[in-house]
């Protein structure tokens, strides 16, 4: 311990936005001036109204929005896209605009002039609105309309320094230049600011990344590091995926679920653990959708989930009813929920956010994501291992029993494990195989991997028939030798 | 006379009358900041004695400040402070600042005294 005076503590305000405040260890700091800086079109906006949106209905603090960029017509139409229903706020008496947009709120300038109605307006509008929160859009655009002027710099140095007295938490924004740059405006560095967010939207590997980082906390601990976020419809915009400082556990149920085969719940020891995280792997034509439609419809009680990245909900029900298996009638009880999606109209970490709000709504025991590497495609491995990473720890957070579906290119399942971190994270791996005898070419399944458990160490032969996957006897070659690894 | 004759937001100045049945020619308002600061005493004291010359008898002027009347300066959306604003005749026009030259002013909220009323509310359309 040290004899320095800790700096008094901030308390911190819940921003409100989805896992922003677990990077930001509590949220902003309350009655106090964070800049939120970012290129045009990183979501500042979103990012603010969000912030404002959050208090109003979270905690009934009301809400003002100074614009100097958009109109307030053309944010309450951007905002509704996403969910945000600004006029309702308005007309609750929850949320005021102060409309600082336009040069016919200017005039022509004939002569020495301050900014005398920039802070009465806005204390107009938060006592209009009895706000607690409070977003400035954007400091780029009142330098844009006053670049000549010292008098802006000075109401501006005024505003951010009477906000504790205000009673209010601001949320600054200002644009950035270049992506990775400071934080480098005119005078933005004399601002006694206590936090300064930056957004980035950035391209990398061919598709723009959305990132928020945390440059500065005044006083209070944060995570450090770029965190990737999506912005949907869905979670009323802005949703933070803290990927780094996701820890994994291991699962710690005993409970055995079936595979919906008997016959492989015995390779299995019973049955996998309950929350494991499976991966199923083999070329195309093995059987692993059937393989997981076994999985999905194993217990017809339990509530079960598909994310069918290739497939159509449609075709996947088709095939099922010729395997004979109920996966039509799990999708008309309502315990079985087909969510197909293309994988190329969204980034991960859409796809992500999507996920798991659908995760959450369904509440699935069990859920098959088929298949990651339709996923993958035309994505970094970093970013695929960050997405994997976190699709893994949300169903272990939730104690979904989770099948992932994966390609491999060779017929004899070779690859699967070679070129990514997806062996550590799982706890079960299936391989299923082509292997060929006598010239003609069957099908072999091996369980790799198996946490916690005894398995069984051989391949087994199966055949796909109308009664779905069936096994066989354990492959031994020409000796009688078999398969080992 | 001194501000502090003045109610705040409806003003007399000059031989204008303030108020819906207001037949003068020429009404224009200037928001301020803080009555009593010498700043805006001078704006307001300026420009009263540029109309008095400029417009005997054919103006009203009415004192806004905007640290009392917030909500008015939210509607008519002012932010710098002097701004001085010709509401009639139609269209609005409004400059920002101190101005002590008569000409400027006069140009700058587009009133040509020698003109006819009509004239002067046309002329902005040009």
């Amino acid at each position: 311990m040290t004899d320095e005076p800790t700096p008094p503590t901030l308390n911190k305000l819940p921003s409100g936005i989805p896992d922003f405040d677990f990077i930001a260890q509590g949220g902003l700091p309350e009655n106090r001036v964070t800049l939120l800086a970012g290129s045009v079109g990183s979501g500042k906006t979103v990012f603010g109204c969000q912030f404002l949106e959050a208090g109003v209905r979270d905690k009934n603090e009301g809400a003002v929005f100074v614009t100097f960029e958009e109109s307030p017509q053309k944010i309450r139409q951007n905002m509704a896209g996403l969910g945000i229903d600004i006029p309702a706020r308005e007309r609750q008496g929850a949320w005021a605009f102060v409309d600082m947009t336009s040069t016919e709120a200017l005039g022509e300038v004939q002569g020495t002039f301050d900014l005398g109605a920039f802070l009465p307006r806005i204390e107009y509008a938060i006592r209009k609105s009895d706000a607690k929160r409070m977003v400035v859009d954007s400091l780029g655009a009142i330098y844009a309309q006053f670049a000549h002027v010292r008098s802006v710099r000075q109401a501006l140095h005024n505003f951010i320094t009477t906000v504790g007295r205000l009673g209010v938490t601001v949320l600054l924004t200002a644009e950035r230049q270049e992506k990775h740059g400071s934080v480098t405006l005119p005078g933005v560095e004399e601002f006694p600011v206590d936090a300064v967010l930056a957004l980035r939207h950035a391209p990398e590997a061919g598709r723009r990344r959305r990132t928020v980082e945390i440059l500065k906390m005044r006083g209070a601990a944060h995570h450090s590091g770029e965190f990737p976020f999506s912005v949907t419809a869905e979670s009323r915009g802005i949703t933070v995926v803290p990927l780094p400082a996701i820890e994994l556990n291991q699962p710690t149920s005993s409970k055995r679920l079936s595979m919906g085969m008997e016959d492989l719940d015995t390779m299995f020891g019973g049955g996998i653990f309950k929350s494991s995280i499976m991966l199923v792997g083999g070329p195309t034509g093995t059987g692993k959708t059937l393989f997981s439609t076994h999985f999905l419809t194993a217990d017809p009680d339990e509530r079960a989930m598909l994310f069918a990245f290739e497939e159509g909900r449609d075709q996947l029900a088709r095939n099922a009813k010729g395997w004979n298996l109920p996966l039509a009638g799990g999708l008309e009880r309502g315990t079985l929920r087909i969510e197909a999606c293309y994988p190329e109209t969204a980034t991960l970490e859409t796809h992500l956010v999507r996920i798991k709000a659908l995760l959450e709504q369904h509440r699935p025991s069990r859920v098959v994501f088929d298949s990651i590497a339709a996923l993958a495609r035309g994505n970094t491995s970093h970013a695929m291992r960050q997405f994997l990473v976190a699709l893994v720890a949300s169903c272990r957070e939730q104690q979904i029993t989770a099948l992932l579906v994966a390609n491999t290119r060779d017929l004899t399942g070779g690859g699967l494990v070679s070129e990514s971190d997806i062996f550590s994270m799982t706890d079960v791996i299936v391989l299923l195989r082509y292997f060929e005898v006598a010239g003609e070419l069957r099908h072999g399944l091996r369980v790799l991997k198996m946490r916690g458990s005894e398995k069984e160490r051989f391949m087994r032969e199966y055949r796909i028939t109308g009664q779905g996957l069936e096994l066989g006897d354990i492959v031994r070659d020409s000796d009688g030798n078999t398969f080992l690894p | 006379m001194s501000l502090s004759d003045w109610p705040p937001g409806r003003k007399t100045h000059g031989k204008g009358i303030i108020g819906t049945e207001s037949m003068a020619e020429f009404h224009i308002t200037i928001f301020i900041a803080g009555e009593e600061t010498a700043q805006a005493r001078r704006s307001v004291e300026t420009l009263g004695r540029i109309l008095d010359e400029q417009l005997p008898g054919r103006y009203e002027l009415e004192v806004v400040d905007v640290i009392a009347h917030p909500a008015r300066a939210e509607k008519e959306r002012i932010l710098a402070t002097p701004t001085i604003v010709r509401q009639l005749p139609p269209p609005a026009r409004r400059i920002i600042g101190e101005i002590a030259d008569p000409q400027r002013l006069l140009v700058g909220l587009n009133i040509d005294p020698t003109a006819s009323p009509e004239a002067n509310g046309e002329r902005h359309d040009r």
